[in-house]
């Protein structure tokens, strides 16, 4: 680690940076240490990969265009779908619901980086240990000429910045539902039901383009859209809500009442935290 | 009843690799090969209490796990009252009661009552005989007072009694206590130990515990088999082991006075000074005994206190492990 | 016989009790698993809206093998929703337990807990199925009705062996979690379709590799006379409900020869 080599004066940061990359180790870890994990879940992208490939060519066969849509831009899209649904809605919501279970959020609490912190870091964590996932996807999409680049480098350099900034709304309203632990031991049916919500509102599932007229204003209006989406359709060169800035202000917007809501539940749910097994 | 032959139990774990990138390198990483227990021999009769011994991770619980069928051997062969394990699981499962000290083997969700009439129907044990037994039961451990607590909410140590209670419903011929006091206060510790004796008495039934608490095994156990390494060190009675690590008594004397200290001495022991001012007198006592030693020292000068030290299981516990390389 | 029965019976009430103490989950798991399923719903209407058809079948055909895979889901998750638990029964050492009983190891992680709020995906399938079925053109006979009966149920035991199967791969496997993930988006997403739209090799692969055929894509052809789009002789069709209960019987003895590597957590 670089952090290493600074002068004495910052040695409250070094002890920060390195406690936070510890944590983002041990979410990295987690995801990686089951090796059979890792391979089954590379094998699962890269089987939903050419299935969605396949499903989308032949759900176009004969047509050009539908909505607007041609069939190269929508495989390309299923294939990216797929890779930022991976990323913003892993399997394991966040490491949390898990912890308060064991009892071991008791001593999560005292650690300094703080509960909110840590499940934030293990994401990030989780998030580097899907990339292999990431990775097989793309190649195999990119393979099976499944994948169009975008057409101009702003293009993807807003893909890009919007991107992580979905992602991080995304990680940070994971955090949020997967408080539910707290109240509840149960966490399979609301998990459920975010899950679905996320998903579909979110454009992973089928791209917000097909989506009858009634139904579409509602779903861009919500924050799921700007986590796959609004990213996808700046790949795309369309310019959603006015373009790259539109979309990053809407970003900023929703992760400020995200941060917000966060911040209010965790503070409810530390406060009567149960601990249980003890 | 319980015939051990020869036992092994290998483990696969993960090679641990550390440094950069040690979570991705672990992908491809060899895995060892452990070996937890490593030809372990035993024989126990009918209506035998038996301390089985060892340091956390010399292979204790792999076996107590391999004896109630849970985990199968990598080799070697267990009969209890004539039954395989893992060969004839449901008859082994009634001859067997089960007591583990840090999991509940009860339904944790519900009260206490509910799980022990399960037991009763999954057993098949005859309602009077369910009433009779829970009865007799009571009067040493006292479960009916939070017989419709659930077994979350109960303290450890009504919960310890409630798995001991479910354990012997069905009046197995054999119980297996794995650290069945850890964590208990002292009076939960005497109410288990009084119970697993009376049903020893009373119905013969063989008891196999392990424990780090050696007021468990001297209350208990005649007979220890210590384990280490996967290897059993030591097999037989509980004097005889005392005898054979710590030979030695020790009569403690605190003087009168400090320049009588001088004086104190016996034949045939070992005379050391403390740094408190006491003496102690350490002696064989296949060679002289406690009232002669004491006789002696005490004719010499006023004596103000004096002890006499019978070796402690604990101290020969910690000398086995000592000489094993711990 | 008489024995499973009578343990059957003993451990269907400790679960009916285990479940009553989660009354206050109870309402939510029915909600969750309502959106879970209306989301997959979702997922074929918007397509369905948007592309009329696909690979050939009309929007109320596909409607047809969507509830038709829904309701084998859905016997699979009343009945056997227990089968995906099989990784935490392992890793937190609950299997222990059920080794040390003198009951079916099987029946007892089947009975681990009431399956009430899969009522969810019930009250789904029957409004899916209640939707599509009269708008499919199907000319019924009795033995059609009861041939439906029969496949619905092989579907879910189908479903419910491949869970079987991923669990039991953790006694040796120290994390199956992302295949419970694998096999429940292989089936809710991809299992909607009519499977010829994966080409003649991923017909075949579906049929007898990873066997999503018979959970609705079969079953729904040989109801709608779409045999056409079957790769194999049509008559065969009948007799794919078997492929279901072998299947599952096949998983229970796996299950079992699995447990064999049962390494118990903790010291």
């Amino acid at each position: 680690m670089t952090a290493g080599a600074r002068p004495s004066g910052a040695r409250g940061v070094h002890d920060t940076v390195g406690r936070a990359w510890a944590m983002v180790r041990l979410g990295a870890a987690n995801a990686l240490v089951f090796r059979a994990n890792v391979v089954v879940s590379m094998l699962s992208v890269a089987l939903q990969t050419v299935l969605l490939v396949t499903v989308w060519r032949a759900v176009y066969s004969g047509r050009h265009s539908v909505a607007g849509v041609t069939g190269d831009r929508a495989v390309s899209y299923a294939v990216l779908g797929l890779v930022l649904g991976h990323l913003a809605l892993p399997w394991r919501l966040s490491s949390l619901p898990e912890r308060v279970r064991e009892g071991t959020v008791a001593t999560d609490i005292i650690r300094p980086v703080g509960v909110v912190g840590q499940s934030l870091l293990q994401s990030i964590g989780a998030a580097v240990g899907a990339l292999p996932g990431v990775a097989t996807a793309l190649l195999l999409g990119a393979l099976l000429g499944g994948l169009t680049m975008p057409a101009t480098v702003s293009a993807a350099f807003g893909f890009m910045l919007t991107a992580a900034l979905g992602w991080l709304i995304a990680t940070l309203l994971n955090l949020m539902v997967s408080m539910v632990a707290f109240w509840t031991t149960d966490t399979r049916g609301p998990f459920y039901v975010y899950r679905a919500v996320a998903s579909f509102a979110s454009g992973a599932l089928v791209p917000l383009w097909f989506m009858p007229d009634w139904l579409r204003p509602t779903l861009e209006a919500l924050p799921f859209a700007l986590q796959v989406f609004a990213p996808l359709q700046l790949w795309f060169s369309e310019q959603p809500l006015g373009g790259v800035g539109g979309v990053v202000l809407a970003q900023v917007g929703w992760l400020v009442v995200a941060a917000l809501l966060t911040a209010l539940v965790s503070w409810r749910a530390l406060r009567t935290v149960v601990i249980n097994g003890g | 009843m319980i015939e051990v032959d020869a036992l092994v139990k290998e483990f696969r774990t993960a090679g641990s690799v550390d440094g950069r990138l040690a979570g991705l390198r672990r992908l491809w990483a060899p895995s060892r090969l452990v070996r937890a227990v490593d030809g372990v021999s035993f024989t126990i009769q009918r209506g035998e209490v038996v301390g089985y011994l060892g340091a956390n991770g010399a292979g204790k619980s792999t076996t107590i796990k391999m004896l109630t069928g849970i985990v199968r051997p990598t080799s070697g062969t267990v009969r209890v009252n004539g039954v395989v394990p893992w060969q004839n699981r449901r008859a082994h499962a009634h001859n067997i009661g089960v007591v583990f000290g840090q999991k509940s083997q009860l339904w944790y969700d519900l009260p206490l009552r509910v799980s022990l009439e399960t037991i009763r129907d999954l057993y098949r044990v005859e309602d009077r005989d369910y009433r009779a037994r829970l009865a007799e039961f009571d009067e040493v451990l006292g479960v009916r007072d939070f017989l419709d607590t659930p077994i979350r909410s109960l303290s450890l140590g009504q919960r310890m009694r409630g798995d001991l209670v479910g354990a012997m419903l069905y009046r197995p011929e054999v119980l297996y206590l794995d650290e069945p006091t850890v964590g208990l206060d002292v009076v939960a510790k005497q109410a288990l130990r009084e119970f697993i004796a009376a049903q020893n008495q009373q119905y013969g039934t063989t008891v196999v515990i392990t424990t780090h608490d050696m007021d468990d095994i001297e209350q208990l156990c005649r007979r220890i088999v210590m384990i280490d390494h996967g290897s059993v060190v030591y097999d037989g009675d509980l004097p005889v082991l005392k005898k054979r690590y710590l030979p030695f008594r020790d009569v403690v004397i605190t003087p009168a006075d400090d320049s009588d200290a001088a004086l104190i001495r016996a034949d045939h022991s070992e005379r050391i000074e403390g740094e408190d001012g006491t003496i102690t007198l350490r002696f064989d006592p296949d060679v002289t005994t406690a009232p002669a030693v004491i006789a002696q020292a005490a004719s010499a000068t006023g004596i103000d206190d004096l002890k006499v030290i019978e070796p402690d299981l604990e101290d020969v516990v910690r000398l086995i492990y000592a000489e094993a390389g711990r | 016989m008489v024995e499973l029965a009578k343990d059957f019976r003993t451990l269907l009430r400790v679960a009916w009790l285990t479940e009553m103490e989660y009354r206050a989950n109870f309402l939510i798991s029915i909600v969750g698993a309502l959106a879970y399923n209306a989301s997959q719903l979702l997922f074929i209407s918007v397509l369905l809206h948007a592309f009329g058809g696909v690979a050939g079948w009309t929007g109320p055909q596909v409607f047809v093998l969507f509830g038709i895979r829904m309701a084998s889901h859905s016997v699979c998750a009343f009945f056997f929703r227990r089968m995906t638990d099989l990784d935490t029964v392992v890793h937190t050492g609950e299997f222990d337990r059920y080794l040390l009983r003198p009951v079916s190891l099987f029946l007892q992680l089947l009975m681990r807990r009431f399956n009430l709020q899969q009522f969810g995906d019930v009250v789904i399938a029957a409004a899916v199925l209640g939707f599509a079925l009269p708008r499919a053109a199907i000319d019924w006979t009795p033995a059609k009705a009861l041939w439906l009966v029969a496949a619905v149920a092989a579907g879910g035991m189908l479903e419910a062996g491949l869970q079987l199967v991923r669990g039991a791969l953790s006694f040796r496997w120290t994390n199956t979690e992302s295949m419970t993930g694998l096999i429940e988006t292989v089936f809710g997403t991809f299992g909607n379709f009519p499977l010829q739209v994966f080409g003649g090799v991923g017909a075949v692969f579906f049929t007898l590799v990873l066997p999503l055929a018979f959970v609705g894509w079969i079953p729904a052809a040989m109801l709608l006379g779409r045999q056409d789009s079957l790769w194999f002789p049509g008559w065969l069709g009948w007799w794919s409900p078997l492929v279901g209960v072998g299947c599952f019987a096949l998983a229970i003895v796996f299950f079992g020869r699995q447990s064999r590597h049962y390494a118990s957590p903790g010291s």
